[in-house]
């Protein structure tokens, strides 16, 4: 449990190069243009850089809000 | 017996695409969002009647050129692309009559994408090895730009086209790489994340225009790339008795500049390890690698005596990893 939501929150405004005050735990790709197809892409590479994570291949495509990276790092023990 | 890497030559096609004129016309993009997600600053783009097999055919020219290889010594010629001039005849066997290689060369096809290159590495170096071929002329080129849809600038936006020649022969003068052993593998579940669907015996036609069109799950192949890249440049260092801090250079598929940074950074290698090209050019699937290569050739980035692993990984999902000795100066 070594990181916290707020750490999230600044690493996913660094993905989609917007404001930190954008990203809130319930924002969805949806509501946020920045939030395309290859922001998805710099995601990955985040959980992989930041957290050590490697997602199937399926499940990368589920990364379009807030709560879904959360819960990625949730079911992987890192985020209480 | 041995396998080495003779020279590669390089060709672009001679339109140059900006990220100005890309988005013009599109809602929801700018050039600078182009370039600040993928690096490029502009890509070659073939022009209507241009095709790979042009590219190939003026790169294999230029090669023939400036290396002085005589042409009616190559035995082999393979092809690598995923935009032939034909369904059939193969691009392979215009090209043995365009270059005016000898009737004699086995000609064929390599239908793979981004891990052509190394694919064909590993069979022209076993090629040699069998005493089956002395001088295989490896082209790989690709006209990716005419499967994108103009609009959809998340895929069109990344694409390039060019082309390059590579010898690979049994004789050790003047070479500039000694090819080592590689590692492949195959994952045809990845299949519909990189795809055209409609034109071949599939789905002749289509009304629908995302089918005519390439399409890409650039976040489930970004995940892919992220594990089968470590896992196959591990399986290859296991395999010759390497760790990855021995390996001077890492070539990775050029997939745009801004992914092969994300990737450095993911393994946690050192940025001057990685080399980093074509932001000018484009992704030009199975021509990436050796375009770098060529580059570091001219440019003196590497040493003789170094030790580079070239990763080639993409559409299928394909990939393979080769191990090289560099050796020129």
């Amino acid at each position: 449990m070594d990181v916290t939501v707020e750490q999230v929150l600044a690493g996913i405004a660094e993905c989609l190069r917007t404001e930190r005050a954008e990203i809130t735990t319930a924002t969805t790709a949806a509501e946020l243009p920045a939030w395309d197809s290859l922001a998805v892409v710099e995601l990955v590479f985040m959980l992989q850089r930041d957290y050590d994570l490697e997602l199937p291949p399926a499940q990368a495509t589920t990364l379009r809000s807030v709560e879904a990276v959360l819960a990625v790092l949730r079911a992987a023990g890192r985020l209480a | 017996m041995s396998a080495f890497l003779h020279a590669i030559a390089t060709e672009v096609a001679a339109r140059v695409q900006t990220n100005d004129e890309l988005v013009a016309g599109v809602d929801g993009w700018t050039a600078d969002r182009i370039f600040t997600r993928t690096g490029l600053t502009e890509r070659r783009i073939a022009a209507g009647d241009e095709t790979a097999g042009d590219l190939c055919c003026r790169a294999a020219e230029r090669l023939f050129a400036e290396s002085g290889i005589d042409r009616a010594t190559i035995d082999t010629l393979i092809v690598c692309t995923q935009s032939p001039d034909y369904f059939l005849p193969s691009t392979a066997c215009v090209l043995q009559d365009r270059l005016r290689l000898p009737r004699s060369v086995a000609a064929f096809d390599l239908g793979l994408g981004c891990s052509g290159y190394t694919y064909g590495l590993w069979l022209a170096r076993s090629l040699v090895l069998s005493e089956s071929s002395s001088n295989v002329l490896l082209l790989a080129g690709d006209t990716y730009s005419k499967y994108c849809h103009p609009q959809d600038l998340a895929v069109a936006s990344l694409f390039g086209d060019g082309a390059t020649a590579s010898v690979i022969t049994k004789s050790p003068e003047s070479v500039w790489a000694k090819i080592g052993p590689s590692v492949l593998g195959t994952d045809g579940r990845g299949a519909a994340n990189l795809i055209v669907r409609a034109g071949a015996s599939r789905l002749p036609t289509s009304e629908t225009p995302s089918d005519r069109y390439l399409h890409m799950d650039g976040a489930e192949i970004a995940s892919f790339a992220v594990s089968t890249v470590k896992t196959v440049v591990t399986s290859l260092l296991d395999k010759v008795g390497l760790r990855w801090p021995d390996i001077d250079g890492f070539v990775f598929h050029q997939a745009n500049p801004t992914f092969v940074q994300r990737l450095t950074a993911a393994y946690r290698l050192p940025p001057e390890k990685v080399p980093i090209g074509l932001s000018n050019v484009g992704n030009t699937c199975s021509a990436t690698i050796p375009m770098v290569l060529e580059q570091c050739a001219r440019s003196g980035r590497f040493q003789p005596g170094q030790t580079l692993v070239l990763v080639g990984f993409g559409v299928g999902y394909s990939w393979a990893a080769t191990l090289i000795e560099w050796k020129k100066s």
